[in-house]
């Protein structure tokens, strides 16, 4: 083990593409930490800068400003080919005129690697990915999920002490990509390799990830274990991206919070001391249609969803908010559309969210 | 992307292809348009220093005995039967080769590149050889002539080689390929629903033909004639063999001022006034449609 | 997609013009390789078969000869301009750059100017250089033309070409030179065997540019023919046509099972 904690360092990295007034800022400023062995996902919308910095770490786009560190060294200048980082393209780019056993020994041929190493490894990397009996054909031969397995094989195979996997397992349909994701968790675990995931599919990036990276309009807008940023989003575009949101703004006063016209919740709805006006999340499943609710308003629509059924409420005050109840078997509907309900809220229930005022 | 490594590399790459264009093509095209403005020397030649627009002035006028300038019609004549010849090609190739093409792109996959392969052979194939071919089939007493002759038509002698007409001929048959390919390009990138949009919305086929495919083949029709006009106007061997060696089009005058006349200045006046009006054509082509006409 | 099998889709009079293009393209073709092989003296008249003519042909010393000339000139214009439009097609493919776009338009002249003037220009530059015409001159010229159609396919199959692949290569410790040997040379070969071999028929095929820039030693085989055919239609022109036609042919059935090749 080396002494660094941290396997890559981003340290105020900004990239601008194009020049003078049609240039655009694709990364803003960004700086985190990657730990060693760490499963760690960059999460946001295309265009948000996650893809533009998993290049640069790869080396295929250079940073207009700011610094890059694998095992505390700096990469700034180092070809791609000369660093120990590897990548799972999203399309693969698997190479159409070699074998699978061929792409899997390219990057330990082109490293030196003497012949029987090589031959070790592949047989060693494709048994890991479950290909060995494919290790004669050709990538156009192979399904989506054996050539995302290949890619992996691949990227794998020269032991990089990064992998970098860019938005690899969207081209599969739902039920590999579940599989694909249990399989890239045990290959992570059985390799010890820092794996660096890039995705927009935010229920991919918190069942798989150790720690996520939110990132949105080039800047880096949360950093945290799943349960962080999805109980505690810093900000709206977080709180919003991620899981379902109703955005509400109150009076906080005391331990309670006010919401004119709709009444008050009691009692530590509010996970933070804050006072006066503030802006805040709530999930729907952390709220609730109950009798001694401190909340009214009316249902204005009520969707079945299979496992829970949603209620779109609109508060009295105006707000619109929503309340979610998983389904029991037998149960009927707890309301219909028009129906006056009560609203509570468990301890907690509400973020305050940073960066913004309440009403004004 | 600014890195000096990157830009030599590239220069390194392009030189030798750019330096060949540039030195055997660019280079010979600026010489040709001024050795036009210099006098003939006796043999053949030029005098490098005796600038003159005699080459430019010839082509209107003749000069009299007593250096009097008289208009002369001939070689406008010359200029004007290209022009109608090639235009003639042009139309007759577009007439036959937008249904073909039409036709072609209608097939499914694997006939579409079998009849594509069948119409570029004869666009690869050697055109000098395939106009021969024309010559024993119209001559007298060749295919065609003792064939209306047999089915009792013929009058003894066709009497079509050596004309105006087999050069026409020749034309549509040696052109047709360059009509069809860049028509079925643009045919093969169509989305046909929206013809079927157009058939939905009560168009009957005649219709849909004018109103859909027409319009959205137009880049394609426009590159095919061009590609046709253009070596039709500038043909040198087609009129010599199908047209009977005289000075019928541009190519066979020019050629003559190489040959017997042993007029130079003449010869490449001509040459540059021909290459003027194919860039103009260029030009406002690719103003029209925005890309070059073989794409 | 449309079929022709769907009664929509039958525009009239459209299959009957086609099938006319078809037979006014083939029919001559058929007409001069059947008459190759007539036994009569008569260059049209049928009597036999025969294949006396071929064989006069290659007794021919001077057919002989400008064969040689055009192969001569066919290869060395192929390997020439097929290396250096690769090393072009390259550059050209990578991204935008200044001089692109005049880069593009010196590839398009040879295509789109009239030979006719092509070949006047050139004559006139070899004249002015006071350059002997003969087989040098006529190797230049072909070297010109022939580019841009070898550089069409190799362009089009680096068009083709995934950008993510070269990527992968430097990701996997392949260096610029071991990526571009291991990776984008193999997969745009087929693009760079089509292009010579357009090139090869090209060069072979052409007579305007070599009749005006070939001095009296360097007849090629086009030229030769066209001489013979002006002094008349006789049997032993029918055969050395149909022979140059074949071989133009069985190229370029050729090329486009190399250049159509799926990667």
């Amino acid at each position: 083990m080396n002494g660094h904690a941290y396997s890559i360092e981003i340290d105020q990295v900004s990239k601008r593409f194009g020049h003078g007034s049609e240039a655009t800022l694709a990364l803003d400023t960004v700086s985190l930490n990657i730990r060693t062995n760490e499963f760690f996902t960059l999460l946001g919308p295309s265009g948000c800068g996650k893809t533009t910095l998993l290049r640069m770490i790869a080396g295929f786009e250079e940073p207009t400003s700011g610094d890059i560190r694998l095992d505390g060294v700096s990469l700034t200048g180092r070809l791609p080919f000369q660093r120990p980082v590897n990548t799972v393209f999203q399309s693969y780019a698997l190479f159409p005129h070699l074998t699978v056993e061929e792409n899997v020994a390219f990057g330990l041929e082109m490293l030196g690697r003497d012949r029987a190493a090589v031959r070790e490894a592949v047989t060693r990397m494709l048994a890991l990915v479950k290909l060995s009996d494919y290790a004669r054909r050709r990538p156009h031969q192979l399904s989506g999920g054996q050539q995302q397995r290949v890619a992996l094989a691949r990227a794998l195979a020269p032991h990089p002490k990064v992998l970098l996997l860019d938005e690899s397992l969207s081209a599969l349909d739902l039920k590999l990509r579940k599989d694909m994701q249990v399989e890239l968790k045990r290959l992570q675990r059985e390799t010890g390799i820092t794996f660096v995931f890039v995705t927009h599919d935010q229920e991919e990036a918190l069942t798989m990830s150790d720690r996520i990276a939110v990132m949105g309009g080039g800047k880096l807008q949360q950093v945290g274990s799943p349960e962080e940023i999805y109980d505690r989003p810093v900000n709206r575009f977080v709180a919003d991206f991620i899981g379902e949101t109703s955005f509400l703004t109150a009076e906080a006063r005391g331990s309670a919070l006010e919401f004119g016209a709709a009444g008050r919740l009691a009692e530590g709805a509010l996970g933070t001391t804050a006072q006066g006006p503030v802006a805040l999340a709530a999930r729907p499943e952390r709220l609730r249609l109950s009798e001694d609710g401190g909340l009214t308003g009316v249902v204005s629509e009520v969707v079945y969803r299979g496992a829970d059924t949603l209620y779109l409420v609109t508060l009295a005050d105006g707000q619109n908010c929503r309340v979610r109840h998983t389904n029991r078997l037998g149960a009927r509907e707890r309301a219909v559309t028009g129906d006056r309900v009560r609203i509570a809220a468990e301890p907690g229930a509400f973020q305050l969210l940073t960066g913004e005022a309440g009403h004004a | 992307m600014r890195d000096p490594r990157t830009v030599l590399r590239r220069a390194l790459l392009l030189a030798p292809t750019g330096l060949t264009l540039f030195v055997f093509m660019v280079i010979p095209m600026g010489l040709m348009g001024w050795m036009s403005v210099l006098e003939p020397d006796t043999y053949g030649g030029v005098r490098w220093h005796a600038l003159s627009l005699d080459a430019y002035v010839q082509f209107w006028y003749e000069r009299d005995l007593d250096d009097s300038l008289i208009l002369n019609t001939a070689y406008m004549e010359i200029f004007l039967r290209s022009f109608l010849l090639a235009g003639f090609a042009t139309l007759a190739t577009l007439v036959l080769g937008f249904p073909t093409a039409l036709y072609i792109a209608l097939q499914d996959e694997r006939t579409r590149q079998r009849l594509i392969l069948l119409i570029s052979i004869p666009f690869w194939t050697n055109l000098l050889v395939r106009t021969y071919a024309w010559m024993l089939l119209l001559r007298n007493g060749g295919l065609i002539d003792s064939g209306l002759g047999a089915l009792g038509l013929g009058s003894g002698a066709l009497d079509v080689l050596y004309t105006p007409t087999a050069v026409a001929i020749g034309f549509v048959y040696s052109f047709l390929p360059f009509m069809v390919l860049p028509i079925y390009t643009s045919l093969e990138k169509m989305d046909w629903r929206l013809v079927e949009a157009a058939f939905d919305l009560g168009a009957n086929r005649w219709t849909a033909l004018r109103r859909v495919v027409l319009p959205m083949a137009l880049p394609g029709i426009a590159a095919g004639c061009l590609l046709v006009f253009i070596p039709a106007l500038g043909s040198y061997y087609i009129p010599e063999l199908l047209g009977g060696g005289k000075s019928l089009m541009i190519g066979n005058l020019i050629q003559n001022q190489f040959g017997t006349a042993r007029n130079w200045p003449f010869g490449a006046a001509l040459s540059f006034t021909l290459l003027a009006l194919v860039l103009l054509a260029m030009i406002v082509y690719t103003r029209r449609f925005r890309q070059a006409p073989g794409e | 997609m449309p079929s022709i099998e769907n009664r929509l889709w039958r525009f009239h009079g459209v299959a009957p013009t086609a099938w006319l293009a078809f037979v006014y393209l083939y029919l001559p073709i058929v007409i001069l390789v059947v008459l190759s092989f007539n036994a009569n003296k008569v260059a049209t008249l049928w009597t036999g078969f025969s294949f006396d003519w071929y064989l006069r042909v290659l007794e021919n010393d001077n057919i002989l000869r400008a064969t040689r000339n055009s192969l001569v000139v066919a290869t060395g214009a192929t390997v020439v301009s097929t290396f250096f439009a690769t090393l072009a097609a390259l550059a050209m493919a990578s991204g935008p750059f200044r001089g692109k776009g005049v880069m593009n338009a010196m590839l398009g002249l040879p295509l789109l100017v009239p030979e006719i003037v092509t070949a006047v220009a050139s004559l006139l530059f070899f004249l002015a250089l006071g350059l002997e015409l003969g087989l040098t001159t006529v190797l230049i010229a072909h070297i010109v033309f022939c580019l841009p159609f070898a550089y069409l396919p190799i362009r089009a199959r680096l068009e083709g070409l995934d950008p993510r692949l070269a990527e992968a290569a430097a990701d996997l410790y392949a260096s610029r030179w071991q990526a571009f040997r291991r990776v984008t040379l193999p997969l745009i070969l087929p693009g760079v065997v089509s292009g010579a071999m357009l090139a090869f028929i090209v060069s072979l095929d052409d007579f305007v540019i070599t009749f005006f820039v070939a001095g009296a030693g360097a007849t090629t085989l086009p030229v030769y023919i066209f001489g013979l055919i002006r002094m008349g239609i006789t049997p032993e022109v029918n055969a050395i046509s149909a022979l140059l036609l074949m071989v133009s042919i069985a190229f370029v059935v050729l090329s486009y099972r190399v250049g159509r090749r799926p990667s």
